[in-house]
């Protein structure tokens, strides 16, 4: 049977045909049948696009070494030179160096190429991306999927992002790096499946998705995404897919998580905290890029998983980026007042919470409800009172049930609805809430403008709309944006409330029109819902914790929205802290004391590990300070390290120098040029392009170029992502060269909330391409570009031939280019280049360009110089195909050990895992013994049944993507004739 | 192997294994070429020895090592997998052991010698 793959062509139906995509399917019975996608070539077929199935029609690969040269040396051979460069743009990068990385709309720093080029240089990319928050992740990501993509490994890409980032990221990747992501919130979802008959996968559809994890996790759509295969996943945020079920399966989160990356060849995790102090939820985010780094997730050390991570904090990367003065945090102190420290007390008071509670778990149950209650407090009293009354309709309207849960008694039920009932009087009774006042103070003294906003952060939704009422009320806003809403909004300053009901359209919404300068929300008002991944810095410095996160994750995610790279002002973060201190006197001791400085002792403990252990300036460093004075200072800088008594294990493990310096890694990125034949590529490619195909070009500024809209180029658009589609009156698409002119306009419009009405000229660009295939058109089918010359060496004859070995999921894997030089008279066809060296196509294109400089103009070729290229093409041929065979051993020669090594290392990984699970198994059989059943050791079980599946997936991998066909696709793309 | 293991049945799989192998080759170019050889070669010996210099009760084992050997979906796929070869190593290297003064009376260092 043959191998089918794209560009090559083949005869079908008495017709030749060029095959555009070739997909093999494995069919039940173990037959494959290849599914071609060809354009037509010959006579009546010429320019039909038609799907051929090989067990219906008998397809036959045309001999590659049937060609027609057609002479192409009017206007310095253009023509020849436009069609070489489209494959040129096409041929396979063949080592880990950046290509494209630096040539986005976007000046990356060196740190931010890393990442991209320690996956590049695995067999398999997957990578966790550990960044400290703001360092731009999503930029080193843009890169490394721009790299992949032009190495064909990032064809079908799904990116799994919080719904609130949905857009953020998608215009990200448009607009620094033409990569066009089909947005599949809930709306383009539904509206995908209204679309597609009922029986489609949806996932199919797009190539390439962004979606919310949320919407992943969802039990519809599992089926479709079990029988989907990506090329990559990116997961942002991906703490939020960590398992914290201890081994129990994960969250439905994780699950897909775990699905989705089992799949994918290549897996980019980001996150700037991955861990939360859990080993286990952090082994969960490494087994995701490789299972087998871990033996026991209780105990493993940095260098189990360094070879799939990279993190970077600001502090390490400070000679890179600008230098800006670090955040400024300052700690508000407000005093509570002597009813709100009452109502803490009555909470406080273990007694007065009943007995009810306490028949369970020896009073655990009590202490996480008075945990409850205090939080609920340290939010607001009107969280609080949320949470009483919740409880007491609980009870009230399922008492039976409710008691019997907890084996009570009824009389622990009055008592605890009375002691609810009291609690619930004294918050009403409670006076103004202090934390109000104070927001109003600062907001009269320091008000809000246009360019200068602030964002809330706050844990409880009757929080943030209290917020909304009370700034409402004392008009320190003057109105309310409306997310529902696509159109006008009211005039003045406006705020917004931003929460986990809010869709993934609405959300998008509220956070462009807080990015926007024209938009009038001065004052954005959350839940956590905001607080990971979103840029809130471009108009906004200014950021209050009106109440404070318990987990050191939000709080530093919380911080990032706008201490990040692109802030132009000093961030300024405000903790509201209310205190009872003074009236300490009301509790027994000042350990049972739980007011906001109970909190902010617990996180310091916590950043002063994280930060002093990861050497990391750019955690929120908690400093007891004056209201409205700032200080900044750390444990390190105080050599207060030792007396930290709480270091969390993880911590300290990332803290080891060797393990930091080895995650931090900036240096040795390789970066190169991709081989043109052009000075300025794609620019002069695209006009020279456009003069000889005659297409309507308009040039603008020497870097922009408008493609004029036609039929072609507006089937083409309709493939976009609706978001990028040029509007249906549009002109046409512009592209424009300069990167820093690009960003300029991307910042202007995010400023204006208006829509840019250009793209970033990359290599990758979706237009780019179809400007290549019209290029390709130049010489269909069997003819082949030739040029004469003039020289000394008469009657010579160089043929460039390009190959290419294909794996068995016919990827390309390797590119070779070749000039084979045939002096007359000589039995043998010489290859003028070391097909071995990486970078030997940058050589032809030098050889091309400067051949090409001693053109003789032809109007035909000669009898004798078509019979001279007919009786080499067959050796040419055959030639290109023996050294091919050669570069492919060389190539498994070099990789042969490196995979041996890996798999060796996996079985011994895979006997070591067995020996743990054994013991886990055993040790579950004790404490069944004793009564005790765990969820855990059904899955210890099921491991160990499948034990030996990572070495199976892993010789899979290298059967299926690394290993290539022993029949090279063999094209020749050109010929020169030294003239007679 | 379908049926009872002989010693024929078994030399004639080992006289067609080097065609399979360069067969193998053309679809994976990570097999470990110069195993499956020096495998191959130590099987074809053990047969001969089997014949004339083995104990009897010896030879069952033999047999079976050499069709584990032959049989190519053992517990890793020969053909397919980079390290397809190692535990049929594995397997001769131990009948060569437990046969090994058997083997070093009729045969010296024979067996032990490179193709």
């Amino acid at each position: 049977m043959s191998n089918f793959h794209p560009g090559q062509r083949i005869r079908v139906r008495g017709e030749e045909w060029q095959v555009e995509h070739a997909r093999k399917h494995e069919q039940i019975n173990g037959k494959a049948v290849w599914e071609i996608e060809a354009k037509g070539l010959t006579n009546i077929v010429a320019g039909a696009k038609y799907i051929f199935v090989d067990d219906l029609d008998t397809i036959e690969v045309v001999d590659p070494a049937d060609i027609e040269p057609e002479i192409a040396t009017s206007g310095r051979a253009i023509r020849a030179k436009l069609y070489w460069e489209a494959h040129l743009r096409r041929l396979l990068p063949r080592n880990g160096a950046i290509y494209l990385g630096q040539h986005g709309a976007c000046q990356p720093y060196d740190y931010q190429m890393q990442p991209a080029f320690k996956a590049l240089n695995m067999h398999r990319p997957r990578i966790l991306i550990g960044d400290a928050v703001g360092l731009g992740k999503t930029i080193e990501c843009g890169v490394l999927l721009a790299e992949l993509i032009r190495r064909g490994k990032g064809k079908r890409i799904l990116c799994a992002v919080p719904k609130a980032t949905l857009e953020q990221f998608q215009a990200e990747m448009w607009g620094r790096f033409s990569i066009p992501f089909h947005r599949l919130d809930s709306k383009g979802l539904e509206k995908l499946r209204q679309d597609l008959p009922s029986t489609m996968n949806p996932f199919f559809h797009h190539d390439k998705a962004i979606i919310s994890i949320d919407t992943l996790k969802l039990k519809k759509y599992q089926t479709w995404l079990e029988s989907c295969d990506w090329d990559v996943l990116v997961i942002d945020e991906c703490h939020n897919v960590a398992d914290r079920t201890d081994g129990a399966g994960g969250s439905a989160r994780h699950r897909v998580a775990r699905r989705l990356a089992e799949k994918a060849n290549a897996v980019i995790l980001m996150s700037a905290t991955p861990h939360d102090g859990t080993k286990h939820g952090f082994a969960s985010l490494i087994k995701l890029l490789d299972r087998t780094r871990i033996k026991d997730d209780s105990s493993f050390a940095s260098e189990d998983f360094i070879q799939h991570f990279i993190r970077r904090t600001r502090s390490q990367v400070a000679d890179q980026i600008e230098n800006r003065a670090p955040r400024k945090q300052l700690i508000c102190r407000i005093p509570m007042t002597g009813d709100e420290i009452g109502v803490l007390r009555a909470i406080h008071d273990g007694d007065k919470l009943t007995t009810m509670l306490s028949k369970r778990h020896g009073g655990g149950q009590r202490e996480l409800f008075k945990t409850t209650l205090i939080k609920s407090f340290l939010s607001s009293p009107y969280a609080l009172l949320e949470t009483v009354q919740k409880k007491v309709k609980s009870l009230e309207a399922d008492p039976d049930r409710r008691i019997k849960a907890k084996h009570s008694k009824e009389e622990d039920r009055e008592q605890f609805i009375n002691f609810l009932r009291d609690l619930e009087h004294s918050i009403q009774s409670l006076g103004e809430f202090t934390r109000f006042k104070y927001l109003k103070e600062y907001l009269t003294k320091h008000p809000t403008k246009d360019d200068d906003r602030i964002v809330i952060f706050t844990e409880r939704l009757r929080t943030m709309r209290e917020i909304e009422k009370f700034l409402l009320k004392e008009k320190l806003v003057d109105g309310v944006f409306d997310a529902s809403s696509d159109g006008k909004q009211p005039a003045g300053r406006l705020i917004a409330t931003a929460d986990g009901s809010l869709s993934d359209i609405e959300l998008p919404r509220i956070v462009k029109a807080f990015q926007a300068k024209t938009k009038g929300i001065h004052i954005l008002v959350a839940t956590n819902v905001a607080s990971e991944g979103l840029n809130l810095h471009t108009c906004c410095h200014r950021l209050i914790h009106f109440d404070l996160p318990w987990s050191l994750i939000t709080l530093e995610q919380r911080n990032g929205r706008i201490d990040r790279l692109g802030q132009e002002s000093t961030p300024e973060i405000f903790y509201f802290a209310s205190t009872a201190e003074g009236s300490t006197k009301h509790f027994a001791t000042k350990e049972s004391f739980k007011d906001d400085f109970w909190i902010i002792d617990k996180i310091k403990k916590r950043v002063e590990t994280a930060s002093t252990d990861m050497a990391e300036e750019a955690m929120a460093k908690f400093v007891e300070g004056e209201e409205e004075e700032v200080q900044n200072t750390s444990a390190y800088e105080e050599g207060r390290i030792d007396q930290v008594d709480d270091v969390d294990p993880l911590l300290a493990m990332l803290a080891n120098p060797d393990f930091a310096a080895a995650a931090a890694k900036t240096d040795g990125v390789n970066r190169r040029r991709l081989p043109t034949l052009f000075e300025k590529s794609p620019s002069d490619f695209i006009l020279k392009l456009a003069k000889e195909a005659k297409l309507d070009v308009v040039e603008a500024d020497n870097t922009a170029v408008t493609v004029k809209m036609d039929n072609t180029l507006r089937f083409e658009t309709a493939q976009w992502p609706r978001e990028y589609q040029p509007d249906n009156d549009s002109n046409g698409v512009t592209l424009d060269s300069d990167s820093m002119r690009v960003q300029s306009f991307y910042r202007h419009a995010r400023a204006s909330n208006a829509e840019v009405d250009r793209s970033f000229m990359n290599e990758i660009h979706p237009l780019i391409a179809l400007l290549e295939n019209t290029a390709i058109g130049f010489f269909p089918g069997r003819k082949v570009p030739t040029v004469t010359l003039k020289g000394d060496d008469k009657n010579a004859v160089y043929m460039l031939v390009q190959s290419t070995l294909y794996n068995k999921r016919n990827d390309a894997v390797d590119q070779f280019w070749q000039i084979l030089y045939h002096k007359k008279g000589s039995p043998d066809l010489k290859p003028l280049f070391n097909m071995n060296e990486y970078d030997h196509a940058v050589k032809i294109t030098a050889w091309l360009n400067d051949h090409l400089s001693q053109i003789v103009q032809k109007s035909d070729l000669t009898a004798n110089e078509r019979r001279r290229i007919a009786d080499l093409t067959r050796r040419a041929v055959d030639t290109m195909k023996g050294l091919t065979m050669e570069c492919r051993t060389n190539r498994s020669n070099k990789l042969r050990g490196a995979l041996t090594e890996e798999i060796n290392r996996i079985k011994a990984w895979e006997s070591a895992r067995a020996s743990y699970l054994e013991r886990l198994v055993n040790e579950g059989k004790d404490l069944q013994a004793q009564g005790v059943f765990s969820i855990q050791g059904r899955m210890v079980k099921s491991e160990l049944e499948s034990i030996h599946k990572d070495s199976d997936a892993y010789r899979n991998f290298i059967d299926s993507y690394l290993a290539t066909s022993s029949e090279p696709d063999i094209r020749i793309l050109g010929c020169l004739v030294v003239e007679e | 192997m379908a049926g009872e293991i002989t010693s024929s049945k078994l030399n004639d799989a080992l006289g067609s294994f080097p065609a399979r192998l360069n067969e193998a080759l053309t679809n994976n170019e990570f097999l470990d070429v110069q195993l499956a050889r020096t495998v191959h070669r130590d099987c074809i010996r053990l047969l001969a020895a089997c014949d004339v210099h083995l104990p009897r009760d010896s030879v069952p084992y033999v047999l079976a090592a050499v069709d584990y050997f032959i049989n190519r979906h053992d517990g890793a796929p020969d053909f397919k997998a980079i390290d397809g070869f190692e535990d049929d190593a594995a397997v001769i290297e131990a009948v060569i052991s437990d046969c090994e003064i058997d083997l070093k009376k009729s045969l010296g260092n024979d067996l032990k010698e490179p193709a």
